[in-house]
C-alpha cells in the first residue's frame, strides 16, 4: 500500500521536476528573446534563476503544481511574438529554402554545356550535325530515355539528366 | 510518320560511355552546397568541452568527454538546462524540448550534436 503510494509520489514528483525544467528552459529562452543584448539578458537571466531558486525546496506536492502553473502561466502571458528561431528549423527564414538536390542528377545550366555535354556522349560522324543545328537556329532538344517517357526541355538549353540513365541515352531533334 | 521514325533514326546515335567524365560532374559532391559539410568527432568534442568549460559553476580541471553534468560536475539540473541552451547557441542548433531533457552528460551531448544533421 505504502509501496504504490510511494511509488506514485515519485513518479509525481518526477513528472513535475521535467515540467520545471522545461519550464526554465522556455523562459530563459523567451528571456533571451526579449534581451537581445547579451548584458541585459546575463542580468535577467540571473533573475530567473533566482525566481527559481527561492521555490526549490518546497516538498508540498500541491503547492509545488500550484507554482508551476503560476509560472506557465506567467511564460505564456510574457511569450514574445516574434520569437528568434535557428534559420533552418521550422519557423525560421531558411525553413524549406533550398531543399537539398536530389542525387544523381547533373544540372545543366545553358545551352553551350548542353552541347558540350551532347557532344561528349555523341559518336564523332554525328558531332557536327548537333553543332551545326545550334549556330543557326535555337536548338530543342527532346531526350528520349527507355523506358523513361521522353522529357522535353522547358527552356532551351537546360536539361535535367540522370547519372545512371546516360547509359540508355538517345538524342532526337525536332 | 514512317518517314518521320526513319529520319529519326537516322539521325539517332549510340552512347560512348567513356566521354561521360568530360563535363565534369563531382558525384556526390557539389559545388557551393552547404549540405554536406559536417563537423568532426573531435571538433564536436572539443567545442562541448569549451562551453562546459566556460560555464561559471564548472571547475574546468574536472571536464572530460565522459563527465556527468550531476553526478560528476555538482550541477544542478536547471544548470543542466543552462548548458544545453548554451551547446544549442553554440552550434546553431534547435533541439526540442523533450531531447533537450534527456541530455544529461557531456557524452550524450557530443553524441546528439554529432549526429545532428544541422549542427555547424
Amino acid at each position: 500500500m505504502s509501496g504504490v503510494s510511494s511509488a506514485a509520489y515519485f513518479a509525481r514528483r518526477a513528472a513535475q521536476k521535467e515540467r520545471v525544467r522545461i519550464l526554465y528552459r522556455r523562459t530563459l529562452k523567451d528571456t533571451l528573446n526579449w534581451a537581445v543584448h547579451r548584458h541585459i539578458f546575463y542580468r535577467d537571466a540571473s533573475d530567473l534563476r533566482e525566481k527559481f531558486n527561492a521555490n526549490q525546496d518546497v516538498e508540498d506536492v500541491d503547492r509545488i503544481d500550484k507554482l508551476i502553473a503560476h509560472g506557465e502561466s506567467e511564460y505564456d502571458k510574457w511569450r514574445h511574438p516574434d520569437p528568434y528561431i535557428v534559420p533552418w528549423a521550422p519557423g525560421g527564414s531558411k525553413f524549406c529554402r533550398n531543399p537539398t538536390p536530389p542525387a544523381g542528377v547533373i544540372f545543366l545550366l545553358n545551352t553551350y554545356h548542353v552541347l558540350k555535354f551532347l557532344s561528349s556522349c555523341v559518336a564523332d560522324a554525328d558531332r557536327d550535325c548537333v553543332q551545326l543545328r545550334s549556330r543557326r537556329q535555337p536548338l530543342i532538344l527532346t531526350f528520349h530515355i527507355f523506358p523513361y517517357p521522353s522529357i522535353k526541355l522547358k527552356h532551351p538549353g537546360v536539361a535535367y539528366v540522370s547519372e545512371d540513365l546516360l547509359k540508355t541515352f538517345k538524342v532526337d531533334q525536332l | 510518320m514512317a518517314l518521320r521514325t526513319a529520319v529519326l533514326r537516322h539521325l539517332r546515335v549510340p552512347v560512348t560511355g567513356s566521354n561521360q567524365s568530360q563535363i565534369g560532374f563531382l558525384g556526390p559532391i557539389r559545388a557551393f552546397s552547404s549540405h554536406d559539410d559536417h563537423l568532426s568527432k573531435q571538433e564536436v568534442v572539443d567545442r562541448v568541452l569549451d562551453v562546459v568549460k566556460c560555464f561559471p559553476k564548472v571547475d574546468p580541471a574536472k571536464v572530460t568527454p565522459d563527465v556527468h553534468f550531476q553526478k560528476d560536475l555538482g550541477l544542478d539540473s536547471l544548470d543542466t538546462v543552462e548548458i544545453v541552451m548554451a551547446i544549442e547557441e553554440e552550434f546553431k542548433l534547435e533541439i526540442p524540448d523533450k531531447e533537450a531533457d534527456k541530455i544529461d552528460s557531456c557524452p550524450l551531448a557530443i553524441e546528439y550534436v554529432f549526429n545532428h544533421p544541422m549542427s555547424s
